[in-house]
C-alpha cells in the first residue's frame, strides 16, 4: 500500500510542478501582450 | 485565469482518483492504473495531429504563416504525447507482457507513426526558404495525418495483438469498472484541457513574436 503513495505523491508532485511552470509562461506573455 | 486554476484542481483530483478512489483492474493488478494516463495521451497525441493538419490546411488557404507556425507546434506536441503514452504503454508492457517492447502491431503502428512525423521535422529543417518550408511541410501535415486513423485504429485491430481491448470493444459493450471509468473520463476532459491550455500559449507567444519582429514593441 506504502508504493502506491510513494507513486501518488510522484506524480503529484510532477503535475504542480508542470501547473506552476505553465502558470508562469501565462503570466509573462500576458505581460508581454500588455506592452 | 479561472478555468486554469480549476484544470489544475481537476486534474489534481484526477489524480488522486487513479490512485485511491478508481479500483485496480480484475486481474491485472495496480499496474492497471496507468490507463488513466495512457490512454488521454494518446488521445490528446491524435487531437494534436488533426489540429495541425487543419493548421496545415488553413496555411494552404490563406498563407499567412503563423498556421504553418501552429502546424509545426502541434506536430510537435503530438510526438511529444505519442512519446509519453508509448512510454506507459512500455511500462504497462514490462509487468504484463514481461518486456518493455515486444514489437506487438500496437507498438510498431506507434513506431511508424513517430518516423512519419519525426519526418515531419526532417522535412522542415532541410528546406531554408520560410514560404516553400511552409508549403511543403502543410502537404506534408495532410497526408501524415491520414495516415493516423489507420495506425491507431484500424491495423493494431487488424492483427492479433497483446494490447488489451479498447474501453469499448467491438460488440460496443463498455468492459469497465464505474468508478474506473468516472476517472477515466475526468482525466480525458483534464489531458484535452491541458492540450488545449499549451496549444494557447504557443497560439499567444506566435502572435508577440510576430509584434517583435514587426518592431511593435
Amino acid at each position: 500500500m506504502s508504493d502506491l503513495y510513494v507513486v501518488l505523491t510522484v506524480t503529484l508532485l510532477s503535475w504542480i510542478g508542470l501547473f506552476i511552470y505553465l502558470l508562469k509562461i501565462d503570466f509573462k506573455i500576458k505581460e508581454l501582450e500588455k506592452k | 485565469m479561472i478555468w486554469k486554476i480549476l484544470l489544475g484542481i481537476w486534474i489534481s483530483l484526477m489524480i488522486v482518483g487513479s490512485f485511491l478512489y478508481a479500483p485496480p483492474a480484475l486481474g491485472l493488478g495496480e499496474i492497471s492504473r496507468i490507463i488513466f494516463y495512457h490512454v488521454p495521451l494518446a488521445w490528446v497525441a491524435v487531437l494534436a495531429y488533426l489540429v495541425s493538419m487543419l493548421n496545415a490546411i488553413k496555411y494552404l488557404r490563406t498563407n499567412l504563416i503563423e498556421f504553418d507556425e501552429r502546424a509545426s507546434f502541434n506536430a510537435e506536441a503530438g510526438i511529444v504525447f505519442t512519446l509519453l503514452a508509448t512510454i506507459t504503454g512500455a511500462f504497462f508492457a514490462r509487468f504484463t507482457w514481461g518486456a518493455f517492447w515486444n514489437w506487438d502491431p500496437r507498438q510498431t503502428s506507434i513506431f511508424v507513426l513517430l518516423l512519419i512525423y519525426g519526418a515531419y521535422f526532417i522535412l522542415r529543417s532541410a528546406v531554408e526558404e520560410k514560404e516553400l518550408r511552409a508549403r511543403l511541410s502543410s502537404v506534408y501535415a495532410i497526408i501524415a495525418f491520414i495516415t493516423v486513423p489507420f495506425l491507431v485504429f484500424i491495423i493494431p485491430r487488424l492483427y492479433a495483438t497483446l494490447h488489451p481491448d479498447p474501453i469499448i470493444n467491438p460488440e460496443g459493450a463498455l468492459q469497465m469498472d464505474a468508478r474506473m471509468f468516472q476517472v477515466f473520463m475526468v482525466s480525458l476532459i483534464g489531458f484535452t484541457g491541458l492540450y488545449y491550455w499549451i496549444y494557447d500559449i504557443q497560439k499567444r507567444i506566435i502572435k508577440v513574436r510576430e509584434k517583435l519582429s514587426k518592431g511593435e514593441y
